[in-house]
C-alpha cells in the first residue's frame, strides 16, 4: 500500500457553478473532515462511508458556518485512489471553494499536484497505467465514440488484452527460460520451430491492435482538417456550412480571412479539428502574406485537406499549383458555388482516380452533408478490425518496440543461437508490453503522464 | 570455559553460511568464535552431496573471488565434476560436482581450527544478549555468555526444528541433530516476524544391494574442471552417477499411499519449494507423467551410502520401503537412513538490510536458510558477505553491496531484502538475474578482486604476474566507483558480440576497449543500457524474474 501524506484539491473547473467539489484523499482526510464538517442538528458524529450527509462546513477556530454542504466519506479501500477520500460538495463560488480548500489545507492537507490523485490510483493498484492514462482521454473526449474508446482504456481493456499478450510471451520465455535452468532435467519442451510459430502469431497480434493507432488516435485527438484554396473560393462559407453556424466572417473582398480560424466539428463521432485558412496568393498585404505562410503550415499539419475551388469560373494557375501541394495529403477537393453556373467539369479534376471530387454550393448547403461523410471516410481510412483500440501515441511506440523485439527473437531462433540470446530478445518485447500496463514503473514515464493531468481530477 | 571473553564477531552455526562468515571475519583480522551444536557436524551437507549447478555454480565462483572457502574445498573432495549447459552460451554454463560428504566435512573443520583468531565452541545458543537495540552476544542453554560486537546467525533448519515422517514427527535440526528452541522465541520477543518453511531430503541407499548393471552410468566430464580460480585441479578418484526411474507401480505405491504423507493429511501446513518436490508432490501434480528420473549418487569415496537423487518423500517408512523397491535396480535396496520432510522457523529477510544487518537489532547479521533460502551455495554466499559487512561496520565503514549486474549475490541479497522470500524457499536461477549474459562463471573472478579487503590471507594474487595485480588494482578502483561494468567490458579485446559471448577466459593483458561489430544487433548493448537504467531507478523497481519453478514438471 502506497500512503503518505494526505492531499486536497478543487476537483471541478474554475469558474461560477451550482456546486463544486472539493477533494481530500490521504490518512488524515476523515479527521480534517470531522473537523471543519458539522452535520445538521448531530454535531460531528460518526460518518459512515459511500453515504453523503448534509452538513456545514465551519471555521474551527470560531465554529463560524462557512457554506452548507454534502459530504461524503470514501473508506479505503474502496475509492478513487485506493485511500480514505473526501468529497465536500459545496456552492459553487470562485471565492467560496477557493476558502472551503485554504480551510482544509491549514488543518494538514497538502494542495494536490496535477493529477496526483490518479497517481496515487496507479501506485495503490487500484488501476494500471493504460486506465491512468485514459482518465484524461475520458475527460478530454471530445465525441461520443472518443468517450467511448477511452471509458473501455479505463475500464481495463485495453490493459486486459495486452496483459493476455504478455501471458503468451512469458508462456514462450518460460520455455527458453526452462532450457536454460533446468538441463538436468526431463522436461518437455516446444521445438524451436513451434517456439518460432508462437513467436510469429504473437507478431500478428501485436501488429493488428498496433494498426488501430492509424484510426484509433484521431478518435483521442480529434483529426484535423485544413480548408483550403485561393482567396474568395467560398473556403469561409464552406467552414459555416459545416459547423451550421455564421462562425467565420464572410465577404466578396478576397482575403478577408487571414488568421487561421479553429473550429470543433463532430462527424458522426470521429472529432474533428477544422481550420479554416487565408486563401493562398502572392499577395503585396504584409498581413495578408503573414496568413498566406501560417495556411500552408495548418496545410502541412493536417491529417486531410478540403481543396476549394470555385465551380463557376476556370481553373487558375493558383488552383493548379495548390492541387499539385495536395497531391501528397489526404484530399476532398469541393467543386463549390454549384448554385452558378459550372465551368469546370467534375472529368478535368480527376487525374487520380483516387482524388474524390464533389459538388458543392456552401450558399444552398447542396453537397454539404455528402461532404462531411467523404470527409469521414477518408480520413479514417480502412478501419481495421481489431480486438482493442489502440489511441495513444506511446502504447503504439511500446508495441511497435515489442514487435520489434519478437523479430529479433525469430532471427536468434533461426540462426541456431542458444536460447538465452533469444531470451534477452523476449524480455526486450516483454518490457515494452510491461510499459504500457505500469507493470514495471519507471518514474521517467510516470511523472511525465500524471503531469499531463489537471488538478484534482 | 572462559565465559566472560569478548570477541569481536561471533558466528552462530557452523554450516555453509556459518563456516564463509567466520572465516571471512577472521581473516580480515577479527577475533572470532564460531558456536556450534556439534562440532563433529561442521560443513554437514544435510542434503544431496553435491556443490554447483546452474546459477548455483555462479554463486560458487563469486564466493572464491571473495577469498571464500566453498569451492576449493569442494576441488579438494569433489568425487565428480561436471559442466552443465555445455551445449548453451558461456554465460549460463555452470559448474556442479559430487562431494565426498566426509571428505568436505573434515576439510571444512581442518581449515576452521587452522584459521588464526577462530575459536571453536560447542553449545547450543538459546538467547541473545542485546541492551538497548544493540546485540552484545549471545548465551547457550547452559547459561554461559559470549560477548561480542556483532552477531551472525546461520542457523539452518535448526529453529524449532520438527522432522516429519508419515504421521509421526520429532523436534530436530537435522536426522541427528537436535533442534534449536529458544532462539527463535528470542528473536520474535526483540519484535522479528516469524515464519515457518518446509523442506525435505531423500533416503539413503546401501550400495552394496543396488543392482547397477542395467543402469544408465554417468561419467564426470574428462578433464575435470575444477571451481576455484587458484585450484591446481581435482586431487580425488572419478566416480560416476546412475540413472534409473520411477515406474507406473512406483506411482500406484504411492497414490495408494498419500494420505499417510504428512503434506497430504494437513500436519505440514507449511510450503515446501516447487522446484525441489518430493515425489509424492510430482506424482501428484503430474498425474500424466509415467516416470521420473533419480540419480543414484555416491556420498563418498569409503562409504556405501547412495542418495537417490529425485527420491525426496516423507512417507511413512515402510511406503519408502516399498516404493524403493518397486524401482528398476532397487529391488533389493535397503534404505540406511529414511527421507523426511523437516519444518523449521525462518525469519522473513525483508527485516534486513542489504548488508544483511537486521533492522531491528544493531550489530545483528541474518544469513544462510535462516532468511528462507536454500542451497548451500545460496547460504555461503550470504555468510561470506555477512562476514564481510560485519568486519566493515566494525571498522566504521561503508558495507561491501554488489549490484543486480555486478553478481549473483548482489542479484540474491537485493531479491531477498526487497521482495522477501514468499513463502516459498528461495533457489538461485539463472532466470532471476536480469543481465545474465554478463554474470559468467568465467569472469567472476575478474569482477571481484576484492582481495584489499583481506578477505583472503592466502594473497592469491601475490602469486600472479605483475600485469595481473594491476587489473585487480584498478577492478578495485571501478568498484569504488561503481563502474564495474564498463570497466568488464573494457578489458577483453575488441571483438564482435558473438565473440565476447563466447569468450573464454577474461584477459589478463592490459585493458583495451571493446569494440562491438556484428551483426548480433547489439545484444551487449543492450544489457548495458538496461544496467544504467535500472542504476538510474529505485533497486526494488528491477523486473520481476520469470518464474520458472511454475512451470517445471518433475
Amino acid at each position: 500500500m502506497y500512503e503518505e501524506d494526505t492531499i486536497a484539491a478543487i476537483a471541478t473547473p474554475p469558474g461560477e457553478g451550482g456546486i463544486a467539489v472539493v477533494r481530500i484523499s490521504g490518512p488524515a482526510a476523515e479527521k480534517i473532515a470531522r473537523k471543519i464538517f458539522n452535520r445538521r442538528h448531530r454535531g460531528n458524529g460518526a460518518l459512515r462511508s459511500h453515504t453523503l450527509y448534509r452538513g456545514q462546513i465551519i471555521d474551527p477556530k470560531d465554529a463560524q458556518p462557512i457554506d452548507e454542504v454534502l459530504l461524503t466519506i470514501m473508506r479505503k479501500p474502496r475509492s478513487y485512489t485506493g485511500e480514505d477520500v473526501v468529497e465536500v460538495h459545496c456552492h459553487g463560488g470562485n471565492f467560496l471553494v477557493r476558502q472551503i480548500l485554504a480551510l482544509i489545507l491549514s488543518q494538514g492537507a497538502r494542495q494536490a499536484k496535477p493529477g496526483e490523485f490518479t497517481k496515487r490510483a496507479f501506485l495503490n493498484g487500484r488501476i494500471d497505467l493504460a486506465q491512468a492514462e485514459a482518465v484524461i482521454d475520458l475527460i478530454r473526449a471530445r465525441t461520443v465514440q472518443g468517450a467511448q474508446l477511452a471509458l473501455n482504456q479505463a475500464g481495463g481493456g485495453l490493459s486486459k488484452y495486452v496483459g493476455q499478450l504478455r501471458e503468451e510471451l512469458l508462456d514462450i520465455l518460460v520455455q527458453l527460460e526452462a532450457a536454460i535452468d533446468f538441463p538436468e532435467e526431463e522436461i518437455e519442451l516446444l521445438q524451436r520451430h513451434h517456439l518460432i510459430a508462437k513467436i510469429n502469431a504473437l507478431i500478428d497480434n501485436i501488429n493488428v491492435i498496433s494498426a488501430s493507432y492509424d484510426w484509433g488516435r484521431l478518435f483521442r485527438e480529434g483529426a484535423k482538417v485544413c480548408i483550403c484554396g485561393r482567396p474568395n473560393v467560398g473556403k469561409s462559407s464552406l467552414m459555416n456550412a459545416l459547423l451550421g453556424t455564421d462562425r467565420v466572417i464572410v465577404t466578396p473582398i478576397p482575403g478577408t480571412t487571414r488568421d487561421v480560424i479553429e473550429e470543433s466539428l463532430n462527424l458522426d463521432g470521429l472529432p474533428v479539428i477544422i481550420w479554416d485558412t487565408a486563401g493562398l496568393r502572392d499577395s503585396a498585404d504584409q498581413v495578408e502574406q503573414i496568413g498566406v505562410a501560417l495556411s500552408r503550415r495548418y496545410l502541412e499539419q493536417a491529417d486531410a485537406l478540403v481543396v476549394v475551388i470555385d465551380g463557376s469560373v476556370e481553373l487558375t494557375p493558383e488552383d493548379q499549383a495548390l492541387l499539385l501541394i495536395a497531391e501528397s495529403k489526404k484530399v476532398v477537393i469541393a467543386l463549390n458555388k454549384s448554385d452558378l453556373p459550372s465551368v469546370v467539369g467534375l472529368q478535368s479534376l480527376t487525374t487520380d482516380r483516387s482524388t474524390r471530387v464533389l459538388t458543392t454550393s456552401a450558399k444552398t448547403g447542396t453537397g454539404i452533408d455528402s461532404l462531411k461523410q467523404t470527409l469521414r471516410e477518408l480520413i479514417l481510412g480502412f478501419v481495421t478490425e481489431s480486438p482493442v483500440t489502440v489511441t495513444n501515441l506511446r502504447h503504439r511506440s511500446e508495441l511497435q518496440r515489442s514487435a520489434a523485439g519478437l523479430i529479433r527473437a525469430v532471427e536468434t531462433l533461426n540462426q541456431g543461437l542458444p536460447p538465452e540470446l533469444a531470451a534477452i530478445d523476449l524480455s526486450d518485447a516483454r518490457e515494452a508490453l510491461e510499459e504500457i500496463i505500469g507493470v514495471v514503473s519507471n518514474d521517467n514515464i510516470l511523472e511525465r503522464i500524471f503531469a499531463n493531468f489537471c488538478i484534482g481530477k | 570455559m572462559n565465559s566472560n571473553a569478548t570477541f569481536d564477531v561471533i558466528v552462530v552455526g557452523a554450516g555453509h553460511a556459518g563456516i564463509e562468515a567466520c572465516l571471512a571475519a577472521a581473516r580480515m583480522g577479527c577475533t572470532t568464535l564460531m558456536m556450534t551444536l556439534n562440532l563433529d557436524h561442521i560443513g554437514q551437507m544435510s542434503c544431496n552431496p553435491a556443490i554447483g549447478g546452474i546459477g548455483k555454480g555462479h554463486l560458487v565462483k563469486e564466493i572464491d573471488a571473495l577469498g571464500g572457502e566453498m569451492a576449493r574445498a569442494i576441488d579438494e573432495t569433489g568425487i565428480q565434476f561436471r559442466i552443465l549447459n555445455t551445449k548453451k552460451g558461456p554465460a549460463v554454463r555452470a559448474s556442479r560436482a559430487q562431494a565426498d560428504k566426509a571428505l568436505y566435512r573434515m576439510r571444512m573443520k581442518r581449515v576452521l581450527e587452522n584459521c588464526q583468531g577462530l575459536t571453536l565452541r560447542q553449545g547450543s545458543v538459546e538467547a541473545l544478549i542485546v541492551e538497548e537495540g544493540e546485540v552484545k552476544g549471545v548465551e547457550t542453554q547452559i547459561g554461559e555468555r559470549f560477548y561480542g560486537r556483532r552477531v551472525i546467525l546461520t542457523t539452518g533448519t535448526f529453529l524449532k526444528g520438527l522432522i516429519h515422517i508419515g504421521d509421526k514427527n520429532y523436534s530436530a535440526g537435522r536426522a541427528g541433530d537436535f533442534a534449536v528452541h529458544g532462539l527463535s522465541e528470542s528473536l520474535t520477543s526483540l519484535g522479528f516476524k516469524v515464519g515457518r518453511l518446509k523442506t525435505g531430503t531423500c533416503p539413503r541407499l546401501d550400495s552394496r544391494t543396488i543392482d547397477f548393471s542395467d543402469l544408465m552410468v554417468q561419467d564426470g566430464d574428462q578433464p575435470p574442471q575444477p571451481f576455484s580460480f587458484s585450484s591446481v585441479g581435482v586431487v580425488q578418484r572419478q566416480v560416476p552417477c546412475h540413472i534409473t526411474y520411477t515406474n507406473p507401480r512406483t506411482h500406484e505405491i504411492i497414490r495408494s499411499a498419500i494420505h499417510r504423507s504428512p503434506m497430504y493429511s494437513g500436519v505440514i501446513k507449511s510450503r515446501g519449494p516447487r522446484y525441489c518436490p518430493s515425489i509424492e508432490d510430482k506424482i501428484h501434480r503430474f498425474a500424466d507423467k509415467d516416470r521420473h528420473q533419480i540419480f543414484l549418487e555416491p556420498e563418498g569415496l569409503d562409504t556405501v551410502e547412495v542418495y537417490p537423487n529425485g527420491l525426496s518423500t516423507s512417507l511413512p517408512l515402510d511406503v519408502q520401503v516399498e516404493m524403493v523397491r518397486s524401482i528398476k535396480g532397487l529391488e533389493r535396496a535397503e534404505i540406511m537412513r529414511h527421507g523426511y520432510a523437516i519444518e523449521y522457523d525462518y525469519f522473513e529477510p525483508t527485516q534486513l538490510y542489504p548488508s544483511l544487518e537486521t533492522k531491528i537489532v544493531k550489530g545483528l547479521y541474518h544469513a544462510g536458510q535462516i532468511n528462507g533460502t536454500t542451497g548451500y551455495e545460496e547460504a555461503a554466499a550470504q555468510g561470506i558477505m555477512a562476514g564481510i559487512n560485519a568486519v566493515l561496520s566494525l571498522r566504521g565503514e561503508d558495507p561491501l553491496i554488489f549490484s543486480r549486474d555486478q553478481a549473483y549475490i548482489g542479484v540474491l541479497i537485493d531479491d531477498l531484502v526487497t521482495k522477501g522470500t514468499d513463502s516459498e524457499p528461495y533457489r538461485m536461477f539463472t532466470s532471476r538475474a536480469e543481465y545474465r549474459l554478463l554474470l559468467r562463471e568465467d569472469n567472476a573472478d575478474l569482477g571481484q578482486a576484492l582481495d584489499e579487503l583481506q578477505a583472503d590471507t592466502d594473497a592469491r594474487l601475490a602469486g600472479a604476474d605483475q600485469q595481473r595485480d594491476e587489473l585487480a588494482r584498478e577492478h578495485l578502483l571501478a568498484l569504488q566507483e561503481n563502474q564495474f561494468l564498463r570497466l568488464r567490458m573494457d578489458s577483453i579485446p575488441p571483438c564482435t558480440v558473438w565473440g565476447y559471448l563466447t569468450y573464454p577466459r577474461p584477459q589478463t593483458n592490459p585493458p583495451s576497449r571493446l569494440v562491438l561489430v556484428s551483426d548480433r544487433n547489439g545484444t551487449v548493448f543492450r544489457s548495458e543500457a538496461d544496467c544504467d537504467r535500472v542504476r538510474r531507478t529505485d533497486r526494488g523497481g528491477a523486473s520481476p524474474c520469470v518464474c520458472v519453478g511454475a512451470v517445471w514438471g518433475p
